[in-house]
């Protein structure tokens, strides 16, 4: 209802995003030319080192959208396998991975981020690499809650009637999993993955901010909002900071709406809808 | 309740299994620690005029030469004996350095729980009796702009509006430094310090929460039995109030219990961006100067307490719910 009005709006931050950024792409390089300028010729006024604040938060719109939507595709399918694998199996292999998913689960998450970001910090690591490590990184912390919820999804499937007729038809045990359980909790799936891609939008901004995610030049609306909250920034120039965090809040906002509407279309159809 | 064999044997388990789990996450962390590049001696003292022998021997006195496996086993060592090392910045015991700082996060974690609770329970309440109505679309909205909201720039937003722009707010720390007032008046500054790092924790929380107590209703009103209810002519403000939130208030309270020792925690970015002197802005700063018994400390409290959290919400759902029995 309310979520696929938002959904409308959500695809269009996702178009407007990658499509006119190519406008101006140089703003990968500093143009140390105006600097702090208020909003003119360029819509929403310069940053710091006089880049175009819009086209940096189009850029960063795909920085943010990207990590969120890869940390989310490897951490959901690496959980969602795994949970079904224990859940199933049980025995051994469910208390083994039970345990392994507590112990990820009682980290501390923003403490460890920033530990391993000051790891790669210290060792030079190249900043486009690092886009791609801190998605991978995002998903190896996220996919011990999404594998303890399938599980849980899973050890209820387990007991209805189809499972049992699979049972004694005397199918292989991964294609039980494959072809029949995983397509049962598809629907689930989707609504937590993205559910987790707005999540995931979050800390990585909020990574950002911290000075432990996205490292300028590339544009993330987490170091941006970082970029402009200098003394002097905050107070007399609030267009470099507040448009990137208003992205940050319309953008999660909607993916939550979304995600929240597209569990209520579902809901009838799940086998336990928590 | 304590008494019930069956409960204490449950307890027991769980304070068990509670124990591999921490050793696992105390060895992750020491590694991870361990892997960062500089220590303690070297952010203190690396734009000093100390030779490398003298630096090497400072380095010494802490063990940070050894092994890391060797540190390991003798942080592990203190720790079961309730030691838990010097903090290098502080110079004090780490559970000293930590006994300072968590209570002006908890002060901060707990005003903002109970006014999240004060005011999401009656609006997630409202909100499930008046479905879809506007009322209930405005608060849902509200609930999901706390959610969809990264903390650190709500806390942004709050110190420029009502610090930097207003003037109503002072801006942060947690008391006004260099002036001496009566204790009274002191009370006073520290409340009204309190103000805008409040009011973001409860925003943060207050969606969440709502939801919550939201869906739970909901999910009660449903049943039969307050169709039953109806069905028997009771006035509907009984139905409500009596028999549906009696049973909504299960996972309500469950959710309070499991929420309670993350009070302690403390809350890392808004505890910064304020300049509260919380726990959690003293764990950031920590990782900077690479004080690592601090960071073993905080961490491995972090952990225990999400485990405590785990196990009273578990314990008080059978507590609170008679359908349920423990295994």
């Amino acid at each position: 209802m309310i979520g696929l009005v938002f959904l409308v709006a959500m695809i269009l931050i996702c178009v407007f995003g990658p499509l006119f950024s190519s406008y101006n792409d140089i703003t990968q390089v500093d143009i140390v030319n105006a600097k702090q300028a208020p909003s003119a010729m360029h819509w929403l006024g310069t940053d710091a080192s006089g880049r175009d604040i819009m086209t940096r938060l189009m850029l960063g719109g795909r920085l943010s959208l990207l990590i969120g939507f890869g940390a989310t595709a490897i951490e959901i399918i690496i959980g969602a396998f795994l949970g079904c694998v224990s859940g199933y199996y049980g025995g051994i292999v469910d208390s083994v991975m039970m345990r392994l998913v507590d112990i990820i689960l009682s980290l501390p998450g923003m403490p460890i981020l920033i530990m391993i970001s000051a790891i790669f910090s210290d060792r030079h690591v190249d900043t486009g690499a690092r886009i791609y490590l801190l998605m991978l990184i995002l998903a190896c912390l996220g996919w011990a809650g999404t594998c303890r919820f399938f599980r849980g999804q899973v050890l209820t499937i387990r007991e209805t009637d189809y499972m049992t007729a699979t049972e004694s038809m005397g199918l292989h045990d991964m294609r039980k999993i494959l072809k029949h359980i995983m397509p049962n909790v598809f629907p689930l799936i989707i609504v937590t993955a993205t559910l987790s891609v707005g999540d995931t939008i979050l800390t990585e901004s909020t990574m950002s901010y911290l000075g432990v995610g996205v490292l300028p030049p590339y544009a993330s609306w987490g170091n941006m909002v970082q970029e402009g909250s200098n003394m002097v920034d905050f107070t007399l120039h609030p267009w470099m900071w507040m448009p990137a965090g208003f992205c940050i809040l319309a953008t999660v906002l909607c993916i939550n709406l979304f995600g929240d509407g597209l569990r209520d279309a579902l809901d009838p159809r799940m086998i336990s809808s928590k | 309740m304590f008494g019930d064999y069956d409960m204490r044997q449950y307890i027991t388990r769980r304070l068990l299994l509670m124990i591999p789990i921490l050793i696992g996450v105390s060895i992750i962390v020491f590694f991870l620690i361990a892997s960062i590049p500089g220590d303690a001696i070297d952010a203190k003292f690396a734009q000093s005029h100390l030779t490398p022998q003298r630096i090497a021997q400072m380095k010494a006195m802490l063990g940070l030469n050894q092994p890391v496996w060797k540190r390991y086993f003798t942080w592990a060592g203190n720790a079961i004996q309730g030691n838990f090392g010097f903090s290098t910045q502080y110079n004090l015991p780490v559970s000293t350095v930590i006994h300072t700082f968590i209570w002006n996060s908890f002060i901060l974690a707990l005003i903002s729980f109970i006014l999240e609770m004060a005011i999401a329970i009656p609006v997630g309440v409202y909100s499930a009796t008046k479905v879809h109505s506007a009322f209930d679309i405005i608060f849902t909205i509200i609930a999901f702009a706390g959610i969809s909201l990264p903390s650190f720039f709500l806390a942004l937003l709050l110190q420029k509006g009502f610090s930097v722009d207003l003037g109503w707010m002072p801006l942060d720390g947690m008391q006004t430094i260099g002036v001496t007032m009566t204790p009274v008046q002191r009370f006073a500054d520290v409340c009204q310090h309190m103000v805008l790092p409040v009011i973001c924790l409860t925003m943060e929380g207050i969606g969440g929460t709502m939801r919550y107590v939201r869906t739970s209703m909901l999910e009660v009103v449903h049943q039969d039995y307050i169709r039953t209810a109806r069905s028997k002519g009771l006035p509907e403000r009984i139905v409500i109030y009596k028999h549906a939130l009696r049973n909504a208030a299960i996972p309500i309270v469950t959710f309070i219990g499991g929420a309670l020792p993350g009070l302690f925690s403390g809350a890392l970015i808004t505890e910064t961006v304020f300049g509260w002197p919380g726990i959690g802005k003293i764990f950031l700063a920590s990782i900077d100067q690479r004080d690592y018994m601090f960071m073993m400390g905080y961490v491995m409290l972090l952990a225990l307490l999400v485990m405590l959290g785990n196990l009273l919400s578990d314990v008080l759902y059978s507590v609170v719910d008679p359908r349920i029995r423990l295994k």
